[in-house]
C-alpha cells in the first residue's frame, strides 16, 4: 500500500513539474519581452563575450544553469540578443553551473569537512567543462557564422501549441494583465528552479548499502560507456549536480571509480542541454532549436575527440591539476578567484 | 612448473630465456623452447636460433625445443592448448617492427589469448629481487597472490602487494574517510581493502615469502605504474582482464594498459580452465 502511494505520489510529481516548468517558460517568454531589452541594456550585453560573462554570472546569482540557459532563449526570442550571443549566454550559464558543483564543496570545507573529499568532484566538474565549453564556444561560433546547422530547426507543431493554448492561456492571460513583466521574468525563473526540483523528486531514489567489494573492485569501465551512462542519466534527470549525487552511492559500492568520472561529466554536459532544447520547442522559435542544437554538436563533438584521440592524457593532466589545485590552499583560493572574477572580466570587457 | 620459452632470436627474446632460465633452474621444472618459422626457408634459421638459446639457458633439467612452421601467435597458442604447461615467457617484442613501439603482436595476443599465466620480459631487467603484485580483490586476486608468491619465493625476493584505491572521494556526506586513511590505519578500522591485503600477507607468509602491503590513491593505471617506477620493482604481477560477454564491451583491460605502459617484466596472471 505504501509502495503505491508512493508511486502515485511521484506521478504526481512529475506530472506537475511538467506543467510548471511549461508554464515557467511560458511566464519568461511574456517576461523577456520587456526585461531583455532592459537586462541587455544595463549590463551592456554588447557582443558574444560579454553575453557569456552574463550567462556565466547569472548563473553564480540563482545557483543554477537551466533558468539562465532558458532566459538566453526567451531574450533571444525577444530580440534582445543575437543567434551567437544567446549561444555565448548558454554556453556561460553551463560554466557557471558547474562552478556551483565546486561552490557547495567549499561551503562544506568552510563548515569543517574534509577538504580534499568535499572539493575534488567540483573541481573536475569545473575543469572539465571549462575545457571542454572554451574549444567547443569556438567551433559553435563557427558553426553559428557559417549557418552550418540552420536545417536543424524545428517546433512543437500546431497541435501542441494549440493544445498549450488551450491548457496554459486562462492562467497566462489574467498574470500577464496584472503583474508587471519583471515579476513575471522572476516568477518563471523561481518556477524553473521549483519544477526541476520537483521533476528530480519524481525520479527513483538509487540506495546502494556499502558492499561488495569482492566482486566490485575491478569494475572500471570503457570511457565510451561512461559517457553513454552520463549521457543516459542526465537526460532523465537534467542537473548535473543531481546526476553526479547519482555517483556517490554507486562509488561507495565500487562500481564506480575516480576513472569513470571524467566521461561521466562530459556526458552529462551535453545532456544537461536536453531541457534548453524542450525550451526552444516550446518558444516555437525554430533558430533557437538551431542554437541549442549547436551547443549539443559542439559540445559532443569535443567531447568526443578527447575520449577517441587523447582520453588517457587529458585524464592524467586533468587529475594533476586536480590534486595540485586540492593540496594548496593557495592554489584552491587564486583558482576560485579567477572563477569568480572571469565572468565578470568577460561582462565589462 | 612445465615453463615454455618463446624465442625469435631478438634481444628481447634473449631475456626472456635469461628470464626462463633463471626460474627453471631454481625451480628444477622442465622447460621448451619454441621458435616459429614464418616463411618459407626459415626453419634452419630458428634452429639455428634454438640452439643459441639452449646455451643462454644453460643448464636446466628436462630441456626441450621445438619448431613450428606458421603465425607465430597462433602456433604458441596451439601449443599451450596442447601441452600441459603451467607458465609462458617471451620477450616484449620481436623482430617485426609493426608494434615495435608498444607491444609486440605477438607479445599482445599471447597476453590476451593464452589460458595460462604469461611472463613479458623486458630489455634491461637482468635480475628479480623486488615483486611487485597488484590485487584488486575476490577470488581472483588470491591467485594472482599465489602465483606471485611462487615466483617471489623461487627467486628469494621480497613481495610487495598493492591496492589501489580509486574510489571516488565525491562529496563529504560520502562516508569516505577510509579513502585518505594509511595501510595501518585501515587495519585498524578492519576495512574490507585491509582485511584483503593482509590475508594476501597471509598466503605469501605461507609460502615463505616476506611481504608487505601498500595502498595507493587514485587513478589505477597510473598508480600501479608509478608504484613500479619509484619501488624500483623487477617484476610486476597483475591478474588477466577475465571480462567476458557484455562486460568486454563495458570495461575497460586494466591489465593491457599496464602491460603497455611499463618498461619492467610483467606477469599476467590467467587461471588455467
Amino acid at each position: 500500500m505504501k509502495k503505491i502511494r508512493r508511486r502515485i505520489t511521484k506521478i504526481i510529481f512529475l506530472l506537475a513539474s511538467l506543467y510548471l516548468f511549461i508554464l515557467a517558460i511560458l511566464l519568461l517568454k511574456e517576461g523577456a519581452r520587456a526585461v531583455a531589452p532592459f537586462a541587455v541594456q544595463f549590463f551592456r550585453v554588447e557582443h558574444p563575450l560579454n553575453a557569456l560573462g552574463f550567462g556565466w554570472l547569472f548563473s553564480y546569482l540563482i545557483l543554477s544553469g537551466s533558468p539562465v540557459a532558458a532566459s538566453a532563449l526567451t531574450f533571444f526570442d525577444a530580440g534582445a540578443l543575437d543567434q551567437i550571443q544567446a549561444f555565448m549566454m548558454i554556453s556561460g550559464s553551463r560554466l557557471g553551473a558547474a562552478f556551483i558543483v565546486l561552490l557547495v564543496g567549499f561551503l562544506y570545507t568552510v563548515r569543517g569537512h574534509e577538504r580534499r573529499q568535499s572539493m575534488v568532484m567540483g573541481l573536475l566538474s569545473l575543469l572539465v567543462t571549462a575545457t571542454i565549453y572554451f574549444p567547443g564556444l569556438v567551433l559553435g561560433y563557427f558553426l553559428l557564422t557559417y549557418h552550418l546547422l540552420d536545417f536543424v530547426q524545428f517546433g512543437p507543431g500546431t497541435e501542441i501549441t494549440s493544445f498549450l493554448e488551450q491548457v496554459f492561456n486562462p492562467l497566462l492571460e489574467p498574470l500577464a494583465s496584472f503583474l508587471p513583466a519583471a515579476v513575471l521574468f522572476v516568477m518563471g525563473i523561481g518556477l524553473i528552479l521549483f519544477s526541476l526540483n520537483l521533476f528530480d523528486r519524481s525520479l527513483p531514489k538509487v540506495n546502494l548499502q556499502r558492499t561488495g567489494f569482492a566482486q566490485a573492485a575491478y569494475l572500471i569501465y570503457r570511457p565510451v560507456v561512461m559517457f553513454l551512462l552520463g549521457l543516459a542519466i542526465t537526460t532523465i534527470s537534467p542537473s548535473v549536480s543531481v546526476s553526479l549525487s547519482i555517483l556517490v552511492p554507486l562509488s561507495a559500492r565500487g562500481y564506480v571509480q575516480q576513472e569513470n568520472v571524467i566521461p561521466y561529466i562530459m556526458g552529462a554536459n551535453i545532456a544537461t542541454l536536453s531541457d534548453t532544447l524542450v525550451v526552444a520547442v516550446l518558444l516555437n522559435n525554430p533558430p533557437a532549436v538551431t542554437i541549442v542544437v549547436v551547443d549539443i554538436v559542439s559540445i559532443g563533438l569535443v567531447s568526443l575527440a578527447i575520449l577517441l584521440f587523447s582520453y588517457t592524457h587529458y585524464k592524467r593532466i586533468l587529475t594533476s591539476v586536480v590534486n595540485a589545485i586540492n593540496r594548496s590552499r593557495l592554489y584552491l583560493f587564486v583558482f576560485v578567484l579567477v572563477s569568480l572574477l572571469l565572468p565578470i572580466a568577460l561582462l565589462i570587457l | 612448473m612445465k615453463i615454455l620459452i618463446c624465442t625469435d632470436g631478438s634481444l628481447h627474446a634473449e631475456d626472456a630465456l635469461r628470464f626462463g632460465g633463471f626460474i627453471a633452474q631454481k625451480s628444477q621444472d622442465p622447460v621448451k623452447i619454441m621458435g616459429v618459422a614464418e616463411s618459407w626457408g626459415e626453419e634452419e634459421k630458428i634452429k639455428e636460433v634454438l640452439s643459441r638459446a639452449s646455451e643462454i639457458l644453460g643448464e636446466v633439467p628436462n630441456l626441450e625445443t621445438l619448431v613450428r612452421r606458421g603465425h607465430a601467435a597462433e602456433e604458441i597458442l596451439r601449443e599451450i592448448e596442447k601441452g600441459d604447461y603451467e607458465l609462458v615467457i617471451l620477450g616484449a617484442r620481436g623482430r617485426r617492427g609493426i608494434t615495435r613501439f608498444l607491444l609486440g603482436s605477438t607479445a599482445a595476443r599471447i597476453v590476451e589469448n593464452a589460458p595460462i599465466p604469461v611472463l613479458i620480459v623486458r630489455r634491461g631487467r637482468p635480475t628479480l629481487e623486488r615483486i611487485l603484485i597488484c590485487t584488486a580483490g575476490g577470488e581472483p586476486s588470491e591467485l594472482d597472490i599465489r602465483f606471485g608468491g611462487r615466483i617471489a619465493r623461487l627467486a628469494e625476493a621480497p613481495a610487495t602487494l598493492l591496492h589501489v584505491m580509486s574510489q571516488l572521494p565525491l562529496s563529504a556526506r560520502s562516508g569516505a574517510e577510509e579513502l585518505e586513511a594509511s595501510f595501518e590505519v585501515l587495519v585498524s578500522q578492519g576495512t574490507r581493502e585491509a582485511l584483503h591485503l593482509q590475508s594476501g600477507l597471509e598466503m605469501l607468509k605461507e609460502v615463505g615469502v616476506e611481504g608487505e602491503a601498500r595502498i595507493r590513491r587514485g587513478l589505477v593505471v597510473d598508480e600501479i605504474l608509478g608504484e613500479a617506477q619509484e619501488g624500483d620493482y623487477d617484476l610486476i604481477v597483475i591478474g588477466a582482464h577475465q571480462a567476458s560477454g557484455l562486460y568486454r564491451f563495458l570495461l575497460d583491460d586494466i591489465t593491457r594498459q599496464v602491460v603497455l605502459g611499463t618498461d619492467r617484466p610483467v606477469l599476467v596472471v590467467r587461471p588455467k580452465d
